[in-house]
């Protein structure tokens, strides 16, 4: 990233022969000009206004379906529909396995109990995580090949083990209170767990906290301003703020195309709290050094937030010792 | 409808020259005028201009004619959406002419401060675009799936073709989301305010940068278009549509009067250093 | 507004909106048929017998609007509806930006 944005500089009277020239040819500029002219400007509202570009243009009259799903969508009927749904399911699988009221089924997959007692057989289903109970249940003939109570299950971990074939297959040990152990396969094992976690916050074995915490979004994301610089003076712009696992930030408005803000970890140099006037009702805001300059974030949790990225600093190449302002 | 109504054009500072030219479909234009602004109007008789797309975009165009002439003669001018009129009051018996001044006189003081902070300023548009062939076309990857090409049965072509288009997309879109912050920040250098927006035109094989509407000081245009022209050249692959200058039809940001569904504003506060 | 019913422009408007949802369905069968690809699925018979069809399918598509000259009304219903299914998407996954939420936090 070059820091020289400034135009070459000519000592000569030509005038910036390099500098692109915007075009107005109507050719060229007709669908924007239309767009602009339909959609912006001033909207005089009041009961004086017979209409405000009803125009029978097929994309304006397309936006109407919009609107249509945004009331859809303000009144919950998305959500009705997608209730109709789950109990459909609920309903067509209750006629073969059984619920108890209020039960519900969380994930579904195919997987495999290990029958262990006179001969070591893994017998095939499909494994069913409720909100209650780890069922592994055979459809066809109907047989529920191993089930607990949540309740029940004292650790649930993963480990790897070759299978007939010859392959690593990740398998799951589930222990429970009486200190029985079934062993498990799924299509997706990972997912299985940290399912089964999430649902009863098993204490886990030794990894449990990496493993659970590999599947859940950013580190850290919230409500943030960020001081964009224009021509004359700076603004401070309303948005989200992403800090992901991988240690890039990013911050963008819900206006914006893509974020304005993205700070890859090898870029961010340091981190300090300053005092600086923002939209918020604190006095500090967040002002962020990086290989390319620096940006000025404000919102809440800042010390969170610059907790987190100090951290990473650290563990950087660079230590960072002037922060403490507060 | 039969009832005298007002067509408005355009708001500009009272006592600037009324425009000579003539409205839409020919009418005749004149100012109403209520301190300290005036609107530009043409006095109608009909309901709003409705019919096939080619006249709408004839009415579009000598709508958008009136607004750039206010703006070339006037000192600065905000200009309205088309099809909006003003009509007489039924309840009141107020003529739609005492409608217009009553609101003009209403949101005075807020049209004012927004002409002068829009004075000598234009909108141009920018699109920045990567050609989503040339772009990434030394990532392994498409080297890759362009190898795996050669020698194939039309048919296999055919969806092997598919498939590295879908990856180039990917790649493009990529490097698009690494350079948005970079452009955002250089382009905002020059204006005065940015307003991102959805693209109407996508040019065939290309994936969108950026798209925004820049407010510019109109004596500072050729510096937005050195950056432009400087972009160009640290990325070939760009494809950069830079229109204008117009009149500031994108931040005109006035909501006149109460509850109106009309276009998002900004999340912005106070500006400052 | 009254609609215009004239038999000419009546064919055209449909026939538009038929080749239009066509090119629609084709993509979700391209679409489908290079995930299949990649998931290791189809076998080279398979894939080029696919491949072939959809290509002949292309053919088909450009003689019939050029014959009936709507390639250009076709190009823009497939825009329109493509920006309208972007605006539902980003309304579904970004709904701060009608919500605005990011103006009501500051006063």
């Amino acid at each position: 990233m070059s820091e020289n944005h400034l135009p070459p500089a000519h000592g000569s009277a030509v005038e910036q022969p390099s500098a692109l020239q915007p075009t107005r040819d109507p050719g060229a500029t007709l669908p924007d000009l239309l767009e602009v002219l339909l959609n912006k400007g001033v909207h005089l509202n009041l009961d004086l206004i017979i209409s405000v570009a009803d125009v029978p243009l097929i994309g304006v009259n397309l936006r109407a379906t919009i609107a249509g799903i945004e009331t859809m969508i303000e009144y919950g009927m998305m959500r009705q529909w997608d209730d109709q749904t789950r109990a459909w399911v609920q309903r067509s699988l209750s006629r073969h396995l059984p619920m108890a009221d209020g039960e519900e089924v969380v994930a579904a997959m195919a997987a495999s109990h290990l029958r262990d007692d006179f001969q070591r057989i893994w017998r095939p289903g499909r494994a069913y995580l409720t909100t209650h109970r780890l069922i592994v249940h055979r459809r066809d003939p109907a047989e529920t090949l191993w089930q607990t109570r949540l309740d029940s299950i004292a650790s649930a971990e993963s480990y790897t083990e070759p299978s007939v074939g010859g392959e690593d297959r990740m398998r799951l040990k589930i222990v429970l209170h009486d200190g029985s152990v079934a062993r498990l396969s799924a299509l997706d094992a990972d997912r299985l767990l940290t399912l089964i976690r999430q649902q009863r916050q098993v204490p886990g074995g030794a990894q449990a906290e990496s493993a659970a915490a590999e599947d859940q979004g950013p580190r850290m994301r919230g409500t943030m301003w960020y001081l964009e610089t224009f021509a004359q003076g700076a603004t401070w712009r309303g948005g989200k703020a992403t800090l992901t696992r991988e240690g890039m930030l990013t911050w963008k408005s819900p206006l914006d195309n893509r974020a304005s803000l993205r700070i890859e970890p090898a870029q961010l140099k340091a981190v300090h709290l300053e005092k600086h006037s923002n939209p918020t009702s604190q006095a500090q805001v967040l002002r962020v050094e990086t290989t390319s300059g620096e940006v000025r974030l404000a919102g809440p949790d800042l010390h969170k937030w610059h907790q987190l990225l100090h951290d990473d600093t650290e563990s950087g190449q660079e230590v960072d010792h002037g922060a403490g302002s507060q | 409808m039969s009832s005298e109504t007002l067509y408005v054009y355009a708001i500009i500072p009272a006592g600037s020259p009324a425009p000579t030219g003539a409205g839409i479909n020919g009418s005749q234009l004149h100012t109403v005028e209520a301190e300290p602004v005036s609107a530009v109007v043409h006095t109608h008789h009909a309901g709003p201009y409705e019919g096939p797309d080619e006249d709408v975009k004839r009415w579009v165009l000598e709508h958008s004619d009136v607004i750039e002439e206010c703006w070339n003669q006037a000192s600065s001018v905000l200009p309205v959406s088309f099809n909006v009129m003003v009509q007489a009051s039924e309840t009141s018996g107020a003529t739609a002419a005492e409608q217009l001044r009553g609101w003009l006189q209403d949101s005075g003081q807020e049209l004012k401060q927004r002409l002068q902070e829009l004075a000598g300023t234009s909108e141009l548009r920018v699109e920045i675009a990567l050609d989503a062939a040339q772009f990434p076309q030394n990532e392994p990857e498409v080297l890759e799936a362009t190898r795996e090409l050669a020698g194939k049965p039309a048919g296999v072509r055919r969806l092997l073709e598919k498939r590295l288009e879908k990856v180039q997309r990917r790649l493009t879109d990529a490097g698009a989301d690494r350079l948005y912050p970079d452009y955002r920040m250089r382009l905002a250098a020059q204006c005065q305010q940015i307003q991102d927006y959805a693209t109407t035109q996508r040019p065939e094989g290309t994936v969108s940068v950026l798209s925004a509407a820049c407010l510019v000081d109109s004596e500072r245009i050729s510096e937005l278009g050195a950056e432009l022209t400087q972009i160009q050249q640290e990325q070939p692959s760009a494809r950069i549509r830079f229109l204008g200058p117009w009149p500031p039809y994108s931040f005109v940001d006035i909501d006149a009067g109460a509850g109106s569904a009309s276009t998002p504003q900004e999340g912005k506060s106070s500006a400052e250093t | 507004m009254a609609l215009e019913v004239n038999e000419e422009s009546l064919k055209h408007g449909v026939l538009t909106l038929v080749v239009t949802l066509v090119e629609v369905i084709q993509e979700a069968l391209e679409t489908q048929a290079v995930r299949r690809m990649e998931g290791g699925d189809l076998t080279e018979e398979e894939q080029n017998r696919l491949g072939e069809a959809l290509l002949e399918l292309d053919e088909a598509m450009d003689q019939i609007k050029a014959d009936h000259g709507i390639t250009e009304s076709v190009m823009d219903l497939h825009r329109g509806l493509d920006d309208v299914v972007n605006e539902v998407v980003d309304k579904l996954i970004n709904p701060q930006r009608w919500a605005q939420d990011a103006q009501g936090e500051v006063r």
